[in-house]
């Protein structure tokens, strides 16, 4: 096979499987689901190892392999889970990722030895088998309580569990990369059937049909017919890769294999475990599509892009990278990013002792791919302040009445075209007065202030540098804090939102554009220019009347419909002379989270969707745009950052 | 003097690179601000383009035009007029110098482009204790001085 055509798949689906290995230990070390954890993680280790044993991942296979021996020993019972193995456990999977990514990229080869010897003896074998194995790549090994035959055709091993009962073994491997597989290996059943009487089959039909299977199927099939038949007769049943059929006679019912067949059986079908089992959510999903509907949308997709075709002749070439770009991009659901979060606030609640209830919430919200890899280091940040001086220790929240575990979640939600990202714990809150005491001692506010209000506060901790960590520990206090996670979010076009209450917690909220790179936005003209504002903040225009105006404690605000809300002038603001000259100005209702402001304008222009693109800031300019984008004339047009106004 | 309407003979500027030139002469860019002649190190130099309006920058320094398009890029323009006495009209018409410091692009607006020469450095007097940093000397050149200014200094003056 030709390996660099695979490597990146066998990447992409082996990542997958460690992130789902990683959610099964956390779930094996707190307890939870009896059997199903262990299961879990056989499963995810045993698809590994078979994927890199085709790869010809020697490495990967053999420490795969061990883990996955030692993994039997600690299901059928052979030993306790406790913090050791644990450890040992947690280890081999991280180890197991680096080999994988090792094995694939080619460089920083790494010593897997050491973890196999480790592994053997928990397991409580000696070393000969993995040396023998290592040398040969041949896997699995017979003889490991594995239920695999001694039937080894190279390359790639079969993976499917031996069924039980009477009749020839029949093997069927679905050619790699063909679209539904699932279709494929039915009709292949279905042939056999054609040929005798078809027994169990492994994985179960269901289970081929909703392509939760290795590329290869095993059945039992009683017939008249000699081996070469049947293997002539299913090849012809369509992109079967490899048959291989043994006779009768030689092979009696071999001894049940409960592993396998319990990994195949539980990826398949349970959907209540699907549910909450982080791997199951990223199976393929496919639907059947009545082939009528198909052709119908087909029709009308064909419509559509000649249409679009005659709308891109009459108003020209399209000729801007950027657009072609954004169209390209697609949105990924958060749970790419966020699943390997819990890994790591376990890790980080264990550095510092407190134990900590991590939650996940909202893993399907899609965001853009290029904003999904930006946003992972912000949010790592966040929980880990979260852990660190957040939550209390133990003793402090016993003593609150507090459960002794701290809660932490971490959401994801959409509303109008943002979505919102939430850290939220339940500790103690950020200290106002430690933050108050810093900004005098700094200078940054004025020093007979003695109360902030929760924008005040951000203001400050987002400052660059400032931390009221007392001691810098392993995870935060390092004066990287909050400014950096705002820094980040800002130049992804997004904003930053900080709610505290001392003892009951903090919650941080990031609001992230859905894309980069396109934002729908009001077009606005103040003087000669024009100014763009993203429509997610808009949420109303009306009209200056001078009726609706009225003066506050000395300044302007707007009461539209009983509120009450601050009149940002822009024309000031941006530093305009004079006066808007025809007519009434316009004002923009702009909202962000629950704070709110009426911008007003000189007029506005009409909706368009606009390309953001960056800039060089200048010295001492203005914080106040979000990016610039390209108007139809060609001339630029800033772009207003609205959370920088409220 | 120099001719004030020669304009840059553009294969010299593709082919700077490949003139056996003496390493210790820089070929400089010559260009008009305001009736005296300047120059640059054309290194620094990506591109020249006629001058077009540029989109307002608000609470920038006066001498930031503000953004122009460059074929789907932004780019702030500055202002060397102004930069160089704040009590000058803005520049409206000329040539806009597009700069490379680094991975960003500036735009320079001067009055006119005029000309690529080589200066050898004897013939540069150094400005140790000019004013201002953006002043790197005085090049002689047969008949005529001129400021050579810096533009990597603008450059980290004004951008972030």
């Amino acid at each position: 096979m030709d390996s660099a055509q695979y490597a990146e798949l066998f990447l992409t689906e082996s990542r997958e499987h460690v992130s789902a290995i990683n959610h099964s230990l956390l779930e094996l070390e707190r307890g939870v689901g009896g059997d199903e954890p262990v299961g879990a993680i056989f499963r995810g280790v045993h698809t590994i190892k078979g994927m890199s044993a085709t790869m010809g991942y020697t490495a990967v296979a053999s420490l795969s392999h061990e883990l996955e021996t030692l993994l039997d020993v600690v299901r059928r019972g052979g030993s306790t889970v406790d913090a050791r193995l644990m450890d040992l456990l947690f280890r081999a999977a991280d180890l197991l990722e680096r080999a994988i990514e090792s094995a694939v990229s080619g460089v920083d080869a790494v010593d897997v030895l050491p973890m196999i010897h480790q592994l053997q003896s928990e397991a409580g074998r000696d070393s000969q088998t993995f040396l023998s194995m290592a040398m040969t790549a041949e896997l699995p090994v017979p003889g490991m309580g594995m239920g695999m035959t001694a039937e080894m055709p190279i390359p790639g091993a079969w993976t499917a569990a031996v069924p039980a009962g009477p009749g020839m073994l029949v093997r069927v491997r679905i050619v790699e990369g063909t679209p539904l597989k699932g279709v494929r290996a039915f009709l292949a059943v279905e042939a056999a059937k054609k040929l005798g009487e078809v027994g169990e089959v492994s994985p179960p039909v269901e289970a081929l049909q909703a392509d939760a299977f290795d590329h290869d199927f095993a059945l039992r099939l009683t017939t008249e017919l000699s081996r070469d038949d049947v293997i002539a007769a299913l090849r012809r049943a369509g992109d079967v890769d490899e048959v291989s059929a043994d006779d009768a006679a030689v092979s009696a019912p071999l001894v049940e294999a409960p592993a396998p067949t319990k990994a195949t059986n539980g990826s398949s079908g349970n959907g209540g475990n699907g549910a909450t089992n982080g791997g199951a959510v990223r199976q393929q999903r496919s639907v059947r599509i009545d082939l009528r509907r198909l052709d119908n949308l087909m029709n009308l997709i064909g419509e559509l892009v000649i249409t679009r075709g005659r709308l891109v002749q009459l108003t020209g070439p399209v000729d801007d990278p950027a657009l072609a770009e954004t169209v390209a991009q697609t949105s990924r659901p958060v749970w790419q990013v966020f699943d390997r979060f819990p890994r790591l606030v376990r890790d980080a609640a264990r550095s510092v002792g407190k134990p900590v209830e991590f939650t996940i919430e909202g893993k399907e919200v899609e965001l853009d791919r290029s904003m999904l890899d930006e946003v992972g280091d912000p949010i790592v940040h966040l929980l880990r302040n979260a852990i660190d001086h957040g939550i209390e220790s133990p003793e402090v929240r016993r003593e609150q009445g507090k459960p002794e575990s701290g809660r932490l979640t971490l959401s994801a939600s959409r509303d109008r075209s943002a979505v919102a990202i939430r850290v939220t714990d339940d500790g103690r809150g950020i200290d106002r007065e430690k933050v108050l005491q810093r900004a005098r001692e700094h200078g940054l506010i004025d020093a007979s202030k003695t109360e902030l209000t929760d924008e005040e506060l951000f203001r400050i901790i987002s400052q660059a540098g400032f931390s009221t960590a007392d001691k810098v520990t392993d995870l935060s206090g390092r004066g990287v804090g909050i400014d950096a996670v705002h820094n980040r979010v800002r130049s992804l076009g997004g904003s930053v939102d900080i709610r505290t209450a001392p003892g009951k917690g903090t919650t941080v909220t990031l609001r992230l554009p859905l894309t980069l790179a396109i934002v729908r936005s009001l077009l606005a003209r103040i003087g000669d220019e024009t100014y763009a504002i993203p429509m997610t903040h808009v949420s109303e225009t009306v009209e200056l009347h001078p009726q609706i105006m009225h003066t506050l404690k000395g300044r302007e605000v707007l009461m539209i419909r009983e509120q009450v809300l601050p009149l940002i002038r822009l024309r000031q603001l941006l530093h305009y002379e004079g006066d808007a000259t025809r007519g009434l100005e316009q004002v923009v209702v702009v909202e962000m989270a629950e704070r709110r402001a009426a911008l007003v304008v000189d007029a506005l222009i009409g909706q368009q969707e606009v390309v953001v693109k960056q800039f060089d800031g200048v010295q001492n300019g203005l914080t106040l745009f979000g990016g610039a984008t390209i108007l139809g004339d060609g001339a630029p047009a800033l772009i207003i950052d609205v959370s920088s106004l409220l | 003097m120099i001719r004030s309407s020669i304009s840059i003979h553009w294969s010299t500027l593709a082919s700077s690179e490949t003139l056996p030139e003496s390493r210790a002469t820089a070929r400089t860019l010559l260009f008009r601000v305001a009736g005296k002649v300047y120059g640059c190190d054309i290194e620094a130099v990506r591109e020249i383009i006629p001058y077009r309006r540029a989109t307002r920058l608000p609470g920038a320094p006066p001498f930031v035009q503000g953004l122009v398009n460059l074929r789907g890029t932004i780019v702030t323009v500055l202002d060397l007029g102004a930069r160089l006495d704040p009590a000058r009209p803005p520049i409206r018409d000329g040539s806009i110098i597009l700069a490379a410091h680094g991975t960003r692009v500036v735009g320079v607006a001067v009055d006119e482009v005029m000309d690529v020469q080589g200066i050898s450095e004897e013939h540069v007097e150094a400005h140790g204790g000019a004013r201002d940093a953006l002043i790197r000397g005085l090049g002689h050149l047969e008949s005529d001085v001129v400021v050579l200014v810096d533009i990597h200094t603008l450059v980290t003056q004004v951008l972030l």
